[in-house]
């Protein structure tokens, strides 16, 4: 790729090169036609004016100049030569009177034959030298442009040079920066042609800010979050090391386990959060049946909840025993389902009931999940759905992550979360709906 | 000596607890800044354990209305939030010393013991009254430099009664010093442990004054 100084000044210069060489091939041809004209006139007044009774004196005109060069031949009328101008260019009498062009040995002839008298005057002049006059006259008349030919080639390389610099510092100020300055150029005083590069690159920056501080809010409150359990199994560490007796130490073992099955679980949601994000992106998606999920994700839990007594399936909708397809990631849906279903179970007291529906319109798949648990009051429903946001008024520990993974894989399928009270009034009723944005296979 | 832990971690208070009690500390756990303000009404506290991020109201809110109500007991912040400006805030809103997540349970009972004597006057570890030492760190007391074998209740009371001495004290106050929320109240029990006491130590180690309670005078 050249750069867009070298284009400039190739293309500028050898167009303005290649517009003189026209322009000379136009002069030169017209000066040839005018001085066609005005010879030829010229050679006329001669051959009819010149006397041709002195003929045997030469009358021959010496200049410089070629083109002012003429043949006179006078021939009798017996055919005789009479006179010659120039002994060197002997030429043939022209067939017949008025203008024609003959050719000689060397060159080419322009010759006016008049008869007068029965003499015939013919006065001839080269074509060659008429033509070295057009070709001399063009050549002058361009040889200004040429010179300045070199001056336009700086000028331009200048000029250019010159516009290109607010490019050139855009580039020095993105190439000063460093990898964490995102602020926007905010370069004032751009010409048109840059601003909407600028712009673009200031929008770019700005998503490019707001994803790197996402990030790493993240990674701090990840850092932040992961103290607590460890801070946890630390003390319990210390406890059981200071365990006096065989039951205490039992006791300490299992409590020590709990507090590593936490660190562990947040870890893993973690792992969960991060992928979340980078999955959805990546997998193209592909029909989900969401029933048929449901089903497979209460499978997997159902020993938990048995062993708490809680009532854990689904609601078997009107909508038969075939699931309602959507397009989307299976292993994101499942943590999805996965998810709000541990939440139901943590926070369901045992003897308590989880049920889970899906029912589909023409227009949208709906996933509700109801517990008959502690609820969450309706002042925090919103804010559970921040990252490490744990509500008040329970002894459960959980990560903080559960509802912001769902609420991101929710958007990941364009479809909404909503909580509400659970049916009997208690508890949680957790309503996803699906299929506002196309996601709908059928 | 009682104790207020307020913490919102159910496992990390566990063993916060676990471990204080160990030490024979009287312990109330409470998990939300609701309940410990509701705990901070009576002020029989003689330090308070506070983590900040708990739900609801900041911890940071529950000390500032405790030191506005006159709470003069101190506060040991445990938290997970460590930058300079957290701890600057921290101690500059009432707190004495600041205790960052993870931290060493050694280092707990040691800050706890050091706040603890700082507030009652005393700059060495031991209590010294009368012949009588109470060594706070090992928990052992000593009589004119012979070991004295006492009942973790007994240690407490003598040490509620020594730190500082010659402080009247109630019977109902020593009660509270002596047990948690949790712990069953016998009728009484004040009385027997004082007794128990005397007879190893001597009547007049202990003075009851009629009506009021009981006090460690400071020379006979």
């Amino acid at each position: 790729m050249r750069t867009i100084r070298s284009q400039l000044l190739l293309g500028l210069v050898g167009g303005t090169l290649a517009c003189t060489v026209l322009a000379g091939g136009a002069i030169y041809f017209k000066v040839l036609e005018e001085s066609n004209e005005l010879f030829d006139y010229q050679l006329r007044q001669m051959a009819t004016t010149l006397p041709t009774t002195q003929a045997a004196s030469p009358a021959r005109r010496q200049h410089g100049d070629p083109e002012e060069e003429v043949v006179i031949q006078v021939w009798d009328r017996n055919g005789g030569l009479k006179y010659i101008s120039t002994a060197e260019h002997a030429l043939s009498a022209a067939a017949r009177p008025g203008y024609s062009t003959l050719a000689s040995d060397d060159d080419r002839w322009r010759v006016y034959l008049a008869e007068r008298d029965g003499d015939r005057v013919q006065v001839a002049q080269s074509v060659s030298a008429r033509e070295e006059l057009a070709a001399r006259l063009a050549l002058r008349s361009l040889l200004p442009f040429l010179v300045m030919l070199p001056i336009l080639g700086v000028l331009i390389y200048a000029v250019v040079g010159r516009s290109l610099e607010p490019l050139t510092r855009l580039a020095q100020a993105l190439g000063r920066r460093s990898p964490s300055d995102l602020q926007p150029l905010a370069e004032r005083d751009q010409p048109p042609e840059l601003k909407p590069v600028v712009a673009a690159m200031d929008d770019l920056l700005l998503r490019l800010d707001h994803a790197l501080h996402s990030q790493r809010a993240f990674v701090a409150d990840a850092a932040h979050e992961l103290r607590s359990p460890l801070t946890a199994l630390q003390l319990q560490l210390q406890l059981a090391e200071r365990a006096t007796d065989g039951v205490q130490r039992t006791v300490a073992f299992t409590k020590l386990h709990q507090r590593l099955d936490r660190a562990i679980r947040l870890v893993q949601q973690l792992l969960t959060a991060a992928r979340q994000e980078a999955d959805t992106a990546d997998a193209a998606p592909a029909p989900v049946d969401l029933l048929e999920l449901a089903r497979a994700c209460i499978g997997e839990r159902y020993d938990q909840a048995n062993a708490r007594g809680i009532d854990l399936g689904i609601v078997e909708s009107e909508a038969g025993r075939a699931g309602p397809c959507l397009s989307g990631n299976a292993d994101s849906l499942r943590i999805l389902i996965g998810n709000l279903l541990d939440n139901a179970l943590r926070y369901t007291p045992s003897g308590g009931r989880v049920d889970v529906t899906v029912a589909h319109t023409c227009k949208e798949v709906v996933l509700q999940i109801a517990d008959d648990g502690i609820g969450i009051p309706p002042a925090e429903r919103e804010r559970v759905f921040d990252r490490f946001y744990r509500g008040a008024g329970h002894a459960e520990w959980g990560s903080g992550l559960g509802l912001s993974i769902v609420r991101s894989v929710a958007n990941a399928h364009g479809a909404t979360v909503t909580l509400g009270d659970g049916p009997s009034g208690r508890g949680l009723l957790v309503t996803v709906r699906f299929g506002s944005s196309g996601t709908l296979v059928r | 000596m009682r104790l207020l832990l307020i913490e919102d971690d159910p496992m990390i208070g566990d063993s916060i607890a676990e471990g204080l009690r160990g030490e024979r500390y009287a312990l109330d756990w409470v998990q939300d800044s609701q309940a410990a303000l509701l705990a901070l009404v009576t002020d029989v506290y003689d330090l308070l354990l506070l983590d900040l991020g708990l739900p609801g109201r900041d911890g940071l809110e529950v000390l500032r209305q405790y030191r506005s109500r006159g709470g003069q007991a101190p506060v040991l912040i445990i938290t997970a939030r460590d930058s300079t400006a957290d701890r600057v805030q921290g101690l500059d809103g009432g707190a004495d010393d600041y205790l960052v997540k993870p931290f060493d349970l050694e280092e707990l009972f040691a800050r706890v013991r050091a706040l603890l004597r700082r507030s009652a006057g005393r700059a060495l570890p031991d209590i010294v009254h009368r012949g009588v030492t109470l060594r706070m760190t090992a928990h052992e007391a000593l009589l004119d430099g012979q070991p004295l074998p006492l009942s973790a209740r007994e240690f407490a009371l003598l040490a509620a009664l020594l730190d500082p001495p010659g402080r009247v004290m109630s019977k109902a106050r020593l009660e509270q010093k002596l047990y948690g929320w949790n712990e069953e109240v016998e009728s009484n029990t004040v009385d027997v442990y004082v007794h128990r006491l005397r007879k190893k130590l001597g009547a007049d180690f202990i003075k009851n004054v009629r009506g009021v309670g009981y006090l460690a005078p400071l020379a006979t």
